[in-house]
């Protein structure tokens, strides 16, 4: 169960299952633990994402003991290792809650594996005898007897397994070919039928789409002519055209610390880009609108509520430009 | 020193560029973290050993409500330095 693993079993682990360079694979591992080594005596301390931390700590001298002869001794300071696992290792090692439990399934998953492949072997290999299937599971099975050592029930399993994909062998592939079958023949029936209707039906399913373009068209001229017969004194158009009016004041306000024209502009407009609408009423007493001192009075504009629409882009459009020519 | 210096570090000794050394890292604490959930403990001769440790479950009582709780049983990463670091470690401070 304690399995101990070195280095070079580990360099090994790395070239075989996720296909490093060999001669990478040792210098890695041997570079890994240096720099940590070395690491530790610059730094005294290293952090590996994935692994976790190191650090080195200065142990204070102590008074101690001697076990066996009873003599008061000191312990000198010196530095320890100490490591504490990453979050992600630590989740990791106790996701499987009886790793014991665990094993034999994994075992389970890798015999059907190994079924699996020795099924497609066959598969491939279709046009020789059934004897020689036979030699070949045989041949398997006793290498598949071998690898789990400790228990026997296993092995037993992996037996009746290994019988058992002669009596498959000759259905699967059979299913297989029939599926393909209906679902290629079903696929032309569907493309054979949606020909004919385009066919039969070609020049109405045209006159309607053409239909569709038609309306669509007459929508986007209607919006034009209704807007202003509707409301022909505060409609949007002229909102932005005319002169705004900054006379009337909603309230006045103090630059804090940390406020800007942006955030009462939030405040009272909803968003922040209509700024420039209160540094234009308060031209006299702000020089620069990005720097304004702390202290000054400045009053909030009253505004037509189309010009200060937060959720009309046109607007936010307006300000973003006025604020433009301004700069 | 943090995993970007590490990083760094390990990409000038192998001569590579730090990100072919950060995703050959990511592969390698996998390799590691595989081992552990097998509960294999890895060896570095000159640093010293990382093996996974189960904690039992236990029993405790909560000491500001004598409520009894249990601590389900957990794996922990253990680390333990190697002599030969150590010996060395002790040196440094000796100078």
């Amino acid at each position: 169960m304690n399995k101990k693993i070195n280095s070079s079993d580990l360099a090994e682990m790395l070239v075989e299952n996720y296909g490093f360079d060999k001669k990478l694979a040792n210098n890695f591992v041997k570079e890994f633990q240096k720099t940590i080594v070395d690491g530790l005596e610059k730094d005294k301390i290293v952090k590996i994402n994935g692994l976790g931390t190191f650090k080195l700590t200065l142990i204070a001298e102590r008074k101690s003991v001697n076990v066996q002869t009873g003599e008061a001794i000191i312990i000198p300071q010196h530095y320890k290792v100490t490591f504490v696992a990453d979050n992600s290792v630590k989740t990791l090692l106790n996701t499987p809650v009886t790793p014991g439990a665990i094993d034999p399934l994994k075992k389970m998953a890798e015999q059907a594996n190994e079924i699996n492949d020795i099924l497609k072997d066959f598969n491939n290999n279709n046009s020789s005898d059934s004897t020689n299937k036979d030699n070949t599971t045989d041949s398997n099975s006793p290498k598949d007897t071998e690898k789990p050592e400790d228990n026997t029930q296993t092995t037993e399993q992996e037996k009746e397994k290994t019988e058992e994909p002669n009596i498959e062998i000759k259905n699967i592939p059979t299913t297989k070919s029939y599926k393909w079958l209906i679902w290629t023949s079903l696929i032309c029936l569907l493309l054979m039928i949606g020909g004919g209707v385009y066919y039969l039906y070609s020049d109405e399913i045209n006159r309607f789409f053409q239909k569709e373009q038609i309306t669509e068209q007459v929508v986007i001229e209607e919006p034009a002519p209704t807007k202003p017969t509707e409301e022909p004194e505060p409609s949007e158009t002229s909102v932005f055209q005319q002169e705004i009016d900054y006379s009337e004041t909603l309230t006045t306000e103090t630059i804090r610390k940390g406020t800007r024209l942006a955030y009462f502009a939030t405040q009272y407009y909803g968003h922040p880009d209509f700024w420039i609408y209160i540094y234009e009423a308060n031209k006299d007493i702000i020089k620069d609108p990005s720097n304004v001192l702390i202290g000054t009075q400045i009053k909030i504009p009253k505004l037509p509520a189309e010009l200060i629409d937060a959720t009309n882009e046109n607007a936010i459009n307006f300000a973003i430009s006025l604020a433009e020519k301004r700069n | 020193m943090n995993n970007k210096d590490f990083q760094k570090e390990l990409a000038q000794r192998l001569s590579l560029t730090q990100k072919e050394v950060a995703n050959y890292l990511a592969d390698f604490t996998a390799c590691m973290a595989e081992c552990f959930t097998k509960g294999e403990s890895i060896t570095f001769s000159k640093l010293g050993t990382l093996s996974p440790r189960k904690k039992v479950a236990r029993t405790t009582t909560l000491p500001n409500s004598q409520e009894k709780i249990t601590v389900p049983e957990k794996t922990v990463l253990t680390f333990k330095t190697a002599v030969s670091y150590k010996e060395k470690l002790n040196q440094i401070n000796h100078e």
